[in-house]
């Protein structure tokens, strides 16, 4: 019989994979080495259906030690590198591929996913066998989809898709190997000590996003403003009304103005009333799921991912890694429908839609060519964890919306003379919801009805109050924002964006959930700006960023690509090399401040300007919360914290006291207030709230 | 090593004694004294009085703002 390996990219992948293409759904499984496989019949055929565990394969460089720069790279298997379960993973496929006739990709269809089985199959297949390997391309792990996918599958493996993914490992990790040296010479060079340090290709210019967003806040000075606080009682109601006149920036007019108004009348000078169509959103790329699961949930962009990736391998909802807001033509949105229909909460959006003659989904502009937008497959389980059936439900909710009707918007507005000066009365009433039933979207505020006016009518007694404001700085980026301008700018992939963000956090350049640069990281992006600002700057990852897209286009070799990139590297790497010891100084200051400023866990509720971090007593050693304004002899702010346990900031303020909400895991994880004479979460309870 | 800071451990700029952080924001209280000096008709030593008394002034102009109000008249 003949006998075909299959490669999935996850064991769940490829149990899912094993099961849609047995002829009687049920595939035998089997252990070797501690991994399981599956064998599967279909017409005739014996599927041996295995798994990688992601990528079996590494980049490496040649030759050892720390020194740079290092351009020649090798790929290596990653047991190599690290021991773990991945080298089993490939001594099964090894000796399944040896009674092998023939080999097909069935991982991610995506640059990663092509590359994780290409790697694969070139370390154990001698180049002519290579060539036949074939490839399933699907969207989404449910039967017919992958049923189709194997009907369909093409007999060579995506070789554009491929190199391109080869460039970019090669790419990524020669900046990061020679600039993380660099960083970690000179500290060593100036300290005598080693420190584990590292920057990238995308890393860096994300990392001076989050400087110069540092730097506006740090060096804002406010400066003052008049707003005038002008209120109208209309039927018992209280209206607001909105001064027409630019900003105030002096007191003498404002409370000129606030005099002259106070307490008059209003008198109608005009009425308009205009109707406004709101189209219904697109469905979902990956970009947009993270932004609204951060806006609605508090997730981070990498717990979304995560998420959204544990749904797909549950076969719920198509690939989530995809920059895509279109839903191609060949996706039945009325099967999709008919299987949410099952879910009692939808029943009703659902009939509503499946009685329409046509369905067609909003689009967005973005495309990608290897996925559609975020979809339900129209399949449910039960047991879903809340996460999941919270962001399923958001998935779900947001593709019925992109089909739904536009929602229509009356809007009123009045403008309003007040002792010759003009103020505007707005109302918002929504005339249709359409989409909005099925979604509420992000930005439309609230209703507010006004009462019936009429042109040239009189409203009696209108209070106005001048009211001294100051300008604000700008708000810190939280990890979506920061997110979103990285798509903006175009540096990263949608897959990789959320785990350059994470490495920040793990590398200590960043912290919080409002993000902080740290002193390190300062540090770090100033020695670059000095000694290397190109590869802070964005151009240069747009630039390679787009030679990559042209390997998949075949306009360019890989071979060119990495050697273009190395050529724009070198200059860099010999300034870093010159200023080694100057930049090791610099950020020796920054670690040892670093490592005495303590873990950041919210701004302080005294001073306001200080942040309180968590401070160990240099006699007892015992841990407390003490403001950074402190040392500055500005604030004494202090407070004392659990001596057991791991304490982690929440990245909230106490909706009490506004002092910060920390976390501490002993035994079970519960939320605290770190000031002890607050209520939160004490009613009934010792210590805090649980988790 | 150059001249550090009068307020850090950076190294001075050109013609100041302060880093390059803190000399942007020496430069904005500057820039800001005019709006102030404008608005409320206050002389430089009320206008740093009043801005530090507020949260949304800068980290790195408070010290600065602090470290004007330290030197003699």
């Amino acid at each position: 019989m003949k006998r075909i390996l299959v490669i999935c990219e996850k064991p769940m992948a490829a149990r899912r994979v094993a099961h849609a293409l047995d002829d009687g759904g049920a595939p035998r499984e089997e252990r070797k080495f501690g991994v399981s496989y599956f064998i599967s019949r279909r017409e005739g055929i014996e599927l041996m259906v295995v798994s990688a565990l992601g990528h079996l394969f590494t980049v490496a460089g040649k030759g050892r030690g720390l020194s740079y720069p290092i351009f020649e790279t090798r790929w290596i298997p990653v047991q190599e590198k690290t021991r773990g379960r991945a080298s089993h993973h490939l001594r099964l496929i090894e000796v399944l591929a040896r009674t092998a006739d023939e080999f097909v990709s069935a991982c991610d269809y995506d640059i990663e996913g092509s590359l994780i089985a290409y790697n694969i199959l070139a370390h154990i297949l001698p180049a002519e066998r290579l060539r036949d390997a074939g490839r399933m391309r699907f969207s989404s792990l449910t039967k017919e989809a992958l049923v189709e996918a194997w009907r369909t599958r093409s007999s060579t493996l995506d070789y554009p898709m491929i190199m391109a993914g080869k460039a970019r490992h090669e790419v990524d990790w020669i900046f990061g190997i020679n600039l993380s040296r660099a960083l970690m010479n000179s500290v060593k060079r100036a300290t005598g000590s080693h420190r584990s340090m590292s920057i990238g290709r995308v890393q860096g210019p994300t990392l001076n996003f989050v400087r110069e967003r540092e730097v506006e806040i740090r060096t804002f000075v406010p400066t003052p403003f008049w707003s005038l606080e002008a209120y109208a009682e209309l039927n018992g109601k209280r209206y607001r009304l909105e001064y027409e006149g630019p900003r105030i920036v002096n007191e003498r007019e404002a409370l000129e103005i606030a005099s002259k108004c106070d307490g008059g009348d209003g008198y109608v000078e005009m009425l308009s009333s205009e109707s406004r169509t709101v189209l219904p959103p697109p469905p979902f790329s990956l970009g947009d799921l993270q932004l609204e699961a951060h806006r609605l949930f508090g997730y981070s962009p990498a717990k979304t991912l995560k998420i959204a990736e544990s749904l797909y391998l549950k076969a719920l909802i198509s690939y989530p890694r995809t920059s895509s807001q279109r839903i191609p033509p060949s996706i039945d949105l009325r099967e999709i429908l008919g299987g949410l229909r099952l879910i009692k909460a939808y029943r009703g959006l659902t009939e509503e839609l499946l009685s329409r003659a046509h369905l067609r989904v909003r689009e967005g502009i973005r495309d990608d060519p290897a996925h559609p937008a975020i979809h339900p497959t129209g399949y449910y389980e039960k047991g879903l964890r809340p996460q999941e059936r919270g962001l399923f439900d958001l998935i779900c909710r947001r593709f019925m919306a992109s089909m739904g009707d536009p929602a229509h918007l009356l809007e009123t507005d009045a403008l309003i003379d007040v002792g010759g000066y003009h103020f505007h009365l707005r109302g918002r009433r929504t005339i249709d919801h359409g989409w909005m039933r099925m979604y509420t979207p992000p930005s439309e505020g609230g209703e507010e009805t006004l009462p019936p006016l009429e042109m040239g009518g009189i409203i009696r007694g209108i209070s106005v109050r001048a009211e001294r404001r100051t300008t604000r700085p700008p708000p810190r980026f939280d990890q979506a924002s920061l997110l979103k301008l990285m798509e903006r700018e175009e540096i990263g992939t949608k897959s990789t964006r959320s785990e350059i963000i994470e490495t920040l956090y793990k590398r200590g350049y960043i912290e919080g959930t409002s993000i902080r640069l740290t002193e390190l990281g300062l540090a770090v992006v100033d020695a670059l700006s000095q000694y290397c600002p190109e590869i802070l700057s964005p151009e240069l990852t747009r630039y390679l960023e787009k030679q990559l897209e042209r390997i998949q286009a075949s306009e360019v070799t890989p071979d060119q690509v990495v050697e273009e990139a190395v050529e724009r590297l070198k200059p860099s790497l010999f300034k870093l090399k010159e200023g080694e010891l100057q930049v090791g100084l610099e950020i020796s200051i920054a670690l040892r401040s670093s490592s005495q400023a303590g873990e950041y866990l919210g701004p302080c509720p005294k001073c306001k300007t200080g942040e309180m971090r968590i401070i160990r007593n240099m006699r007892t050693g015992k841990r407390f919360a003490g403001c950074s304004n402190y040392l500055r002899g500005i604030c004494s702010n202090s407070f004392p914290l659990p001596q057991r346990g791991e304490i982690k900031a929440c990245g909230e303020a106490c909706p009490i006291c506004g002092a910060p909400l920390i976390t501490l895991k002993r035994g079970k994880t519960y939320k605290l207030c770190i000031n002890q004479d607050c209520t939160f979460g004490k009613e009934g309870r010792k210590h805090g709230r649980k988790m | 090593m150059g001249e550090r800071c009068e307020i850090c451990p950076r190294p001075r700029v050109d013609g100041s004694q302060l880093c390059r952080y803190h000399q942007l924001a020496y430069n904005r209280l500057r820039k800001a004294f005019e709006s102030w000096r404008e608005a409320l008709d206050v002389d430089w030593r009320d206008f740093l009085e009043e801005v530090l008394k507020l949260p949304q002034l800068g980290e790195w102009a408070r010290e600065v703002a602090l470290n004007m109000l330290k030197q003699p008249q």
